[in-house]
């Protein structure tokens, strides 16, 4: 008789480290997603707050059995849960454990059965449940394992994959289901928590590393993606009428504790409660204009700790102005080309609205560089190629698109990135162009990659699978390594004392190699800052500005 | 009749200008943790320094309590004074509000006239020093806070900043928020300006920052008042305050950042606060 398929304690519970450790670097991304105008709306940093102690009781318990890692899970993550998101997490973790209470291993069908239960915890926890939400994910993904046993895999890892595909799925519509997530062009942020969440676990149970994988956040089905998300004027105008008061958090410990009796009086208090747990430990979130009834209320039923009131006000004022100055400063937009998802971010963060994809062999259309002036919602666009291919499409897109398409001729991108510096919002149109043209001669370009055909040029000798080193476009190094064919042209490049040198290394280069390179370049040009980021660009090994 | 000048701590007025000129300095509180200090009078800027880049969490400045200035005014009031009150823009801290209430406590006609500088830091000491000047010329309660109002138009003050980490962790530098982010390495120049943040410049390099904030200030000369600010580096401030001095002519006060602007800097920042000449 062939034994069922089951995942064992231990191995479940890497993998949700995995997990953990996945939200640690897709943090700041899912933050990012946020457009509520909640105290707790960092979801990124909770859901990874709360997983984080959910882990810590896991380690402390050390109990082998899923039933026995679940519980300890759950445990500790009702203890550590931080914000909306988190506490839905929190039950969902609580419904998976109930699901497999003493259960030693998890087979196929107590997947399933373990995310029902999550999902229908997860709605029970809320007072009002909205649809587009992480909880439209959960209640997705445990119907997709449902259906996925139906069809005959009793496996766990199928099973998981499949429910893994489901709130990958229902992640996507739910710009569709909430109006003002399609309004700023993301999906929803806690789904995309959990989805990730998922997405790490069913890498480890197939066998692989979640650490070395890049995860994909996803991006709205059909709806074009923002580089900043442009919350509605409506939406703003909305939020700011609406009183919340002050948000509540709170742990109630005691002995014998009534779950519907708290919800019962606490909802006729405040707003948005969401109260869970059990008899001996019940968390609880509330909005309400006055804490003292709430907290009053909460010590005649036991001891409260990690008490938390933030004023939703002064948040939600925040909110609206830091939107409202988003869709004032769209006014001038910059639109950048770029590879790499390190560059990516670093001209998002400076202030580009949109980053179109491109590069020595990848280069944009005339038709998506006038598609990526248009999303960037600017009345003005400034259009920065940071390629020589580039700039005619650019000219011919400035040409089609009229007088408001504006190119600053960027070679490389590092002189694209010191121009977005140069970017001041509140200066005028006139102003930016000037001062952005300005930096471009400011910055020596290095590009290092590896040789296709031998040559020689410029009695320079170089071997076909040899290294080479640009500087602004021109053959000015050759080496065996990468690294050898950047020093030789650092060195070449005459980098004064004071100099800044910025070192962004590519896709094909290890971090390892990056810093030991970075080491070089400082020990070849003394005096010279050296900065190391990721650029993530294809083909170029390292990419430098020297300025 | 006596015209006494009232600021608050913010203000990063130097203990030796306070005294020369009688100013009276309504001290803010900072909490750090659960500990909370009346600014310049139980904590001191170099404790305030140190327990910053010591702390685990940033932080927190308030506006003085009502009880502060009703205290203060009372006794100015009944010694038969009058007063003008100025302190740090509305837009950045509620110290108007609370020195309002006071106000309105003692009595809404008292002689007292509450200003908003439109700045912070010794942007706000400048016009405090330039009240008290006209208010020992013999000027009156009513020409001054005329004067404080087209002073405040000229006013600004320039901050550079070695690290984003403080403005990151504290947030609330409105128009300059999204200006301020960046994993690449900035050394980035904001200023205060008819009452709020505002974004200048991005250079890579302190050095080169500083070359920047030298320019912009030498490009509003000719100049009134003008202070270097620094908190961690004192020499760097002297070199800037030798440069500004050479190139604009003016005499150059020398201050330090307190605890509300400090809070957001962070250490090693330098600073310009300067009023145009009108």
């Amino acid at each position: 008789m062939s034994e069922t398929p089951a995942i064992d304690g231990e191995e479940l519970k890497r993998a949700f480290s995995a997990a953990t450790r996945c939200l640690e670097r897709y943090r700041d991304s899912i933050n990012a997603l946020n457009v509520f105008p909640v105290p707790d709306g960092d979801t990124g940093t909770n859901m990874l707050l709360t997983m984080r102690s959910a882990e810590e009781e896991a380690q402390h318990k050390g109990d082998s059995s899923v039933g026995g890692l679940m519980e300890a899970m759950a445990h500790g993550a009702l203890l550590g849960a931080r914000g909306n998101s988190g506490v839905i997490l929190s039950q969902f973790l609580r419904g998976m454990a109930d699901g497999i209470l003493g259960k030693e291993r998890l087979t196929g069908e107590e997947v399933a059965r373990s995310f029902t239960q999550a999902s229908q915890a997860a709605y029970t926890a809320m007072s009002k449940p909205v649809e587009g939400t992480i909880l439209t994910v959960m209640r997705e993904l445990s119907l997709a394992a449902q259906a996925s046993l139906a069809q005959g895999s009793d496996d766990p890892q199928s099973v998981w994959e499949a429910a893994t595909q489901g709130a990958r799925a229902a992640l996507a519509m739910t710009p569709f289901q909430l109006p003002v997530l399609k309004e700023a062009g993301v999906v929803d942020a806690g789904g995309q928590g959990i989805t990730l969440i998922m997405e790490a676990v069913a890498c480890c149970l197939a066998g692989e590393s979640a650490d070395e994988r890049q995860f994909e956040i996803c991006s709205p089905a059909d709806v074009e993606p923002v580089a900043t998300p442009m919350v509605h004027e409506e939406y703003l105008a909305a939020a700011e009428a609406k009183e919340y008061g002050y948000c509540i958090q709170f742990l109630v410990r005691g002995d014998g504790l009534e779950l519907l009796a708290i919800r019962e009086r606490l909802g006729a208090m405040g707003n948005s409660l969401v109260a869970v747990g059990d008899s001996s430990l019940v968390r609880v979130h509330v909005h309400a204009g006055d804490p003292g009834p709430v907290l009053s209320y909460a010590v005649s039923v036991g001891t409260i700790s990690q008490v938390r009131i933030d004023n939703i006000d002064e948040q939600r004022e925040e909110f609206v102005a830091h939107h409202r100055r988003q869709r004032e400063a769209s006014k001038v937009a910059v639109v950048a080309v770029a590879q790499g998802e390190g560059f990516t971010r670093i001209f998002r963060e400076l202030g580009c609205s949109v980053v179109v994809a491109g590069g020595q062999s990848m280069n944009p259309s005339t038709q998506e560089l006038l598609d990526a002036a248009r999303h960037s919602a600017g009345a003005d666009v400034v259009l920065l190629p940071n390629n020589p291919n580039i700039i005619l499409a650019a000219s011919q897109a400035a040409s089609l698109h009229g007088s408001s398409l504006h190119v600053i001729p960027s070679r490389t991108i590092p002189q694209g990135i010191a121009a977005l510096l140069a970017f001041n919002e509140e200066q005028s149109l006139e102003s930016n162009l000037a001062a952005m043209m300005e930096t471009l001669d400011t910055v020596k370009t290095i590009e290092v990659t590896q040789a296709v055909r031998s040559s020689k040029l410029n009695d320079l000798e170089v071997a076909k699978g040899q290294h080479i080193a640009l500087a602004d476009g021109e053959m000015a190094a050759a080496g065996d390594s990468p690294c050898a064919a950047l020093e030789a042209a650092v060195s070449q490049s005459g980098a004064a004392s004071g100099a800044h040198v910025t070192l962004y290394w590519g896709a094909d280069v290890t971090e390892g190699d990056a810093r030991m390179a970075a080491e070089r370049v400082t020990a070849c040009a003394p005096g010279v800052e050296v900065e190391l980021q990721y650029g993530g660009q294809p083909l170029y090994h390292y990419i430098v500005s020297v300025e | 009749m006596t015209i006494e000048i009232v600021t608050d701590s913010t203000a990063d007025l130097p203990p030796e200008l306070v005294k020369e000129w009688g100013i009276h300095v309504v001290p803010c509180t900072v909490a750090f943790d659960d500990q909370v200090y009346r600014d310049g009078v139980d904590i001191s800027t170099d404790e305030f320094y140190q327990r910053l880049q010591t702390s685990p969490k940033i932080p927190t400045t308030a506006q003085p309590p009502v009880g502060e200035f009703l205290q203060l005014y009372e006794t100015l009031c009944q010694a038969g004074a009058e007063v003008v009150s100025i302190h740090l823009s509305a837009k950045l801290s509620a110290t108007l509000d609370s020195a309002q209430q006071a106000k309105v406590a003692l009595s809404a006609d008292s002689p007292i006239d509450i200003v908003d500088s439109w700045s912070t830091s010794m942007g706000l000491g400048l016009v405090v020093l330039e009240a008290a000047r006209l208010a020992q010329a013999g000027a009156t309660r009513q020409e001054i806070v005329q004067q404080m109002e087209r002073c405040r138009e000229r006013t600004q003050v320039f901050c550079l900043l070695d690290t984003l980490e403080y403005v990151r962790k504290g947030g609330r530098l409105g128009r300059a928020e999204a200006f301020l982010a960046s994993a690449l390495q900035i050394k980035p120049i904001i200023t205060v300006e008819r009452g709020e943040t505002h974004p200048v410049a991005r250079p890579r390099t302190r050095e080169r920052s500083i070359n920047e904030l030298v320019g912009r200030v030498e490009a509003l000369a000719p100049l009134q008042g003008v202070s270097v600010l620094h908190n961690t580096t004192p020499e760097d401030a002297e070199a800037l305050a030798q440069r500004i001095a050479v190139s604009t002519g003016a005499k150059v006060l020398s201050s330090r950042f307190g605890s509300t602007l400090g809070t957001h800097v962070g250490p090693r920042a330098l600073g310009v606060a300067l009023t145009r000449a009108g």
